[in-house]
């Protein structure tokens, strides 16, 4: 399990700029590796991005494929985890030519610089983009925070 | 953390401009049956009608534009590990492949492309008569 401050200074923007090369739709069974797997592997999943404001923290990941039903969000005190799984079983007769997009189970666990309140925390998933709204407590909200540029 | 560690996106790029729409490769499994090869490519974010599927000189191209997210007026952000903007990624399809008859179906974030097999391509039951 990965433990990650969400407000730690680090905070560096990780996109990938599409390389405009073409596959081959038959990969010949994995003779060329594909990108990620060299470039990425240690990567958590996850990947996360998150945002505040004056009321809330809001968390979202990208996890097409999944269901509301597949997921679990637990706040224990600051610390919040999500987990799930994504378990496709494709017909036994089908033969993979390339498999990169995860499977199985994840759980990544953040530490929140700032009170919850428990009570309120929403989350929605809509085309796979799961969205995490953690409302401050209001104790929180009151205080003056200092905000870092990121 | 175990099997379900690899994100979904291409090459790392440090110190990227904040909000700057890009173009991202997504995922993809590519599956064969004896009819058909399937494509599946996670491509979040997106809705259905904004996803283009089309081919060119035996060139499948997937792209699925993807709207900036909302995050509200004075927002701060703490974590950015991933970037978003549109997907796009293309495929050479052999000549096993018919390319006339492509499905495409989108649904909480994955695409799918069914690509039945050109006749010759298909398995064929050859009966074997008795003399």
């Amino acid at each position: 399990m990965l433990t990650r401050r969400v407000f730690s200074p680090v905070a560096v923007a990780r996109p990938f700029p599409i390389d405009r090369e073409i596959d081959r739709l038959f990969s010949g069974f994995f003779a060329d590796a594909p990108a990620w797997f060299s470039q990425r592997g240690a990567a958590a999943f996850p990947a996360l991005n998150a945002w505040e404001d004056d009321q809330a923290l809001h968390i979202e990941a990208e996890l097409p494929g999944f269901a509301m039903s597949d997921i679990e969000i637990t706040l224990n005190g600051r610390e919040l985890t999500i987990a799930g799984a994504r378990n496709e079983t494709p017909a036994q007769s089908a033969t993979f030519h390339r498999r990169e997009r995860p499977q199985g189970r994840f759980s990544r666990t953040l530490t929140l610089n700032t009170d919850i309140d428990a009570d309120k925390v929403g989350a929605t998933l809509e085309q796979g983009v799961l969205r995490i709204t953690l409302p401050k407590a209001e104790a929180a909200r009151a205080r003056k925070i200092e905000v870092r540029a990121a | 953390m175990t099997a379900c560690c690899q994100t979904t996106n291409g090459q790392t790029t440090e110190n990227a401009p904040a909000r700057e729409a890009r173009t991202y490769r997504p995922a993809v499994d590519v599956l064969e049956t004896a009819d058909n090869l399937t494509l599946v490519a996670d491509v979040p974010g997106a809705r259905a009608e904004s996803i283009d599927v089309r081919v060119e000189e035996g060139i499948l191209t997937i792209r699925a534009e993807v709207p900036q997210r909302d995050t509200g007026a004075n927002a701060q952000w703490r974590l950015r590990e991933y970037g978003v903007g549109a997907w796009e990624r293309s495929f050479r399809l052999g000549d096993d492949v018919d390319s006339s008859r492509i499905d495409a179906a989108y649904r909480d974030g994955v695409l799918t492309l069914t690509l039945p097999k050109a006749e010759h391509a298909r398995p064929r039951k050859i009966e074997v008569r008795s003399n």
